[in-house]
């Protein structure tokens, strides 16, 4: 590890995939609660637009990403409480929009364009300036999910409850969509636009597997979050491996050992139910 | 119900359109403390938007609605699916979401807030599962952290939209009861949205049809005996001779 750490961007590295895992942990557990995890990986895809207008503009390409993913995020929240169309036929259209838009623009993009470093990530070549962004967008977030936390919560549980208590249901809905769209931004420059709304899901799926109470699911898929980006990222330097692939397949083999022991949890809950009382 | 109180609640010719249909039209009726009002009919004739209309969560098109209630004043119970019982919130942490509003993550809830908490379990029989996970429980069990959640946030008026709904018979009537008493014991008021006639009517003081843009409000026997209702109460004798039952047409 002392090793990989000597190594300037292997730091900055590091920096991203905490960063990537600890605001998925936070924002994942919404997503993966309220059903949002295919309006997450419609915004991820729809980040892909935004990216190319920075490149043919030659500006930086996380902030065109952001405004994009925000704009779509939102498009996606207000078309759907509109009640017009059904939220995945909205994101079906818009990410495929997102998608065809970008590799319109990208055509026109002079010069080479890394696109499998845009689509499956390249957390080793983050610039300093590019990290000191993450942080401060990932600090965003992190501060409106954990201030606001009980009113999430709370609409969460239920929009109507939570309007009658006098909670902005409306505010507090975009919110937490904007939120989606720039951990996914976050996430990009670690594992991809294609993957980056794996880190979404997976860590909170694999922590309900086998945590009960909110508390315990939020603290599990941190750790299951981090393991996978410190992991995914000694994988990618020591095998060389791109680390969006790597860093999603540790967290899917997590995800696969959480499963294994909630059956062997249930199956030793039955097999006790079912034992003879002693003395029979 | 108590006579010389004010009523908590005031609808004076109250007209609700959804999706271009008028739903309710010139509804006029006041609900008192501790009454417990049944508010019955078939479905789509609009119990629920009455519902949503008392809660603050629809506007009116006409008529006027007065709350006197104050601020927390009414608590709604919905249906079940209108919940997420998969956040793994215990018990006492789907209360707090009403009585500790705008906290953060790491916010504890202090003495005396789990004090009114561990009150409002024990009012609707469930004291000491403030620590259970609230989706382990029964639907009965649901309904019954609903009802103390809206009690612990200063309710008077109490809303429940088809409480029976998933519950079997003894949950039913153990809810019922359980409403009955606390619109008796602490000048509460239910308004409740059934499908179960005969469940809520022997129950409720008084009751209020809904059907076809059309109502009739009154006390249960005179709605029993009523030509009103005939045809929502399965297999029941045809009701007849109800010249007291102020109903008029939409």
């Amino acid at each position: 590890m002392s090793e990989i750490l000597a190594y300037e961007f292997m730091r900055r590295a590091l920096v991203v995939v905490l960063l990537a895992g600890g605001l998925s942990s936070l924002v994942g557990f919404f997503v993966v609660s309220q059903r949002l995890a295919f309006a997450g990986h419609g915004v991820a895809h729809s980040a892909y637009g935004g990216l190319a207008v920075g490149l043919l503009l030659g500006t930086s390409s996380f902030w065109t990403g952001t405004l994009f993913a925000v704009a779509v995020a939102l498009l996606i929240g207000w078309i759907t409480r509109r009640g017009r169309l059904a939220e995945d036929t909205t994101i079906g259209i818009l990410h495929a929009a997102a998608m065809a838009l970008g590799t319109a623009i990208l055509s026109r993009v002079p010069g080479y364009v890394d696109l499998f470093s845009l689509l499956f990530g390249n957390v080793l070549a983050a610039q300093a300036a590019e990290v000191r962004a993450l942080a401060l967008v990932g600090g965003g977030v992190a501060l409106f999910v954990i201030l606001r936390f009980h009113d999430l919560m709370s609409v969460a549980f239920s929009e109507e409850l939570a309007r009658i208590d006098g909670r902005s249901v409306e505010v507090l809905s975009y919110g937490l969509l904007v939120a989606v769209a720039l951990v996914v931004m976050v996430s990009v420059r670690a594992v991809g636009v294609v993957l980056a709304s794996a880190l979404l899901v997976i860590p909170t799926a694999a922590a309900r597997q086998v945590a009960s109470g909110y508390r315990q699911v939020l603290g599990l898929s941190l750790v299951v979050s981090l393991v996978s980006g410190v992991g995914g990222l000694i994988l990618s330097f020591l095998w060389d491996l791109p680390s969006g692939a790597s860093i999603v397949l540790v967290a899917t083999f997590l995800f696969g050992l959480s499963l294994a022991a909630r059956h062997w949890r249930e199956r030793r809950r039955r097999g006790l139910a079912l034992a003879p009382f002693p003395g029979r | 119900m108590s006579g010389n109180a004010l009523p908590l609640l005031e609808l004076e010719g109250v007209r609700v359109e959804r999706d271009g249909r008028t739903v309710l039209d010139g509804l006029t009726l006041q609900v008192h403390p501790g009454e417990f009002l049944a508010v019955v009919g078939p479905n789509g004739a609009g119990k629920s938007t009455l519902l949503q209309v008392m809660a603050s969560l629809l506007p009116v098109q006409g008529g006027r609605v007065v709350r006197r209630v104050g601020p927390g004043g009414i608590g709604y119970v919905p249906q079940k699916r209108a919940f997420n019982d998969q956040l793994g919130l215990r018990v006492a942490d789907v209360i707090a979401l009403r009585v500790v509003p705008r906290a953060s993550l790491f916010r504890r809830v202090r003495p005396e807030e789990r004090r009114v908490i561990a009150q409002a379990l024990e009012q609707v029989g469930l004291a000491g599962l403030g620590a259970r996970l609230f989706q382990e429980l029964s639907g009965g069990e649901q309904q019954r952290v609903l009802l103390a959640r809206a009690l612990a946030g200063g309710a008077r008026l109490l809303l429940l939209d088809e409480p029976e709904q998933a519950l079997d018979l003894p949950a039913q009537r153990h809810l019922y009861q359980l409403l009955a008493r606390l619109c008796g014991q602490t000048g509460v008021a239910c308004v409740v949205v059934s499908h179960d006639i005969e469940q809520v009517a022997a129950h409720a003081q008084r009751m209020l049809l809904l059907r076809d843009q059309t109502w009739a409000l009154g006390s249960v026997a005179q709605l029993l005996a009523s030509p009103a209702l005939t045809g929502l109460t399965e297999g029941g004798p045809e009701k007849v001779g109800v010249s007291e039952v102020p109903e008029r047409a939409g």
